[in-house]
């Protein structure tokens, strides 16, 4: 078997990762294969003998499957995106950790006392977190105040239908 | 009165204060002065008096229509028909009740008007 046909034997993983497959032989033969794979990989171009076209030698030429998936071909994509998921984790996180202090930040004004406490407790390291994350004091502060403007309204409406059912049962009562 | 109404005056009753609470936690518990209650007792009033208005020009165009069970719609007609003079009377105590609440926050109007005149501004203009 020649040097190219080894070649074309490794696998798709090792040269993706860069990975060095183990060496089993230690001898200098050996040896002199493993640099030539070394040195066909990092040009990422990988060479096959062909048969000649007069069937009467062989005849070199680029293997076009092994291009395709050659390091440079494949991980080039991989690096280019590798700093978009860092910003929609910070996004995310953002978007979630605001979510939780309009539901928490409600609870503040919770009839319950130990529940008031319990949210105020959470809305504080929540909010810690969020100046983490790089939010603005004056957009938590408007948050909470969309919050309880909400809340406001929600109370009106809530005693109006409570008012409404009393009424209510006093005339069918 | 019977177990079950005295469990659902009870249970709007609880209700009520759980809404005070969150109000005066939220710092609007002034805004739920007895007249403001008053008034939405009228206005909650006002709102079922119209929906039983409602139902009865309903029942009164279902009983002329032919077909249907004339004595089950006489028998609802009586119901609601007393369920709104009951809803009426307690309009009418309850408008009573926002007036004489509003003239107590005015004060005297006897007194008030009598000082209306010590302040009359033609007598203030005339000595100056």
């Amino acid at each position: 078997m020649s040097e190219f046909t080894i070649n074309a034997g490794i696998s798709n993983t090792h040269k993706e990762h860069g990975l060095k497959k183990p060496e089993i032989n230690q001898n200098p033969a050996a040896e002199a294969k493993v640099i030539e794979k070394e040195a066909s990989r990092e040009s990422s171009l990988q060479w096959q003998k062909v048969e000649s076209k007069d069937k009467k030698g062989t005849d070199l030429q680029l293997a076009v499957d092994t291009v395709k998936i050659s390091s440079t071909t494949v991980t080039a994509p991989q690096a280019v995106k590798a700093a978009a998921p860092a910003l929609d984790l910070r996004k995310n996180l953002k978007d979630k950790f605001t979510g939780m202090l309009e539901k928490t930040y409600a609870n503040i004004f919770h009839h319950n006392r130990l529940v008031a406490k319990v949210a105020e407790w959470m809305v504080g390291n929540i909010m810690e977190r969020l100046a983490l994350l790089g939010m603005d004091p004056t957009e938590l502060a408007s948050l909470k105040d969309k919050v309880r403007e909400d809340l406001v309204f929600q109370n009106k409406v809530a005693f109006s239908q409570v008012v409404y059912d009393e009424a209510m049962l006093e005339i069918v009562a | 009165m019977s177990k079950k109404k005295t469990a659902q005056k009870k249970a709007i009753n609880e209700l009520k204060n759980q809404l005070f609470i969150q109000a005066e936690r939220l710092g609007i518990r002034d805004r739920y002065t007895p007249v403001v209650m008053e008034e939405m007792k009228l206005d909650s009033l006002r709102r079922i008096l119209t929906e039983f208005y409602m139902e009865r020009s309903n029942l009164e165009y279902e009983l002329n229509m032919l077909g249907s069970n004339k004595k089950e719609i006489l028998i609802k007609l009586e119901r609601l028909n007393a369920y709104i003079r009951k809803a009426e009377g307690l309009r009418e105590k309850h408008s009573k009740k926002v007036e004489d609440l509003i003239g107590k926050e005015m004060g005297d109007q006897k007194r008030t008007q009598k000082a209306v005149k010590r302040l009359n501004p033609v007598r203030i203009r005339a000595a100056a």
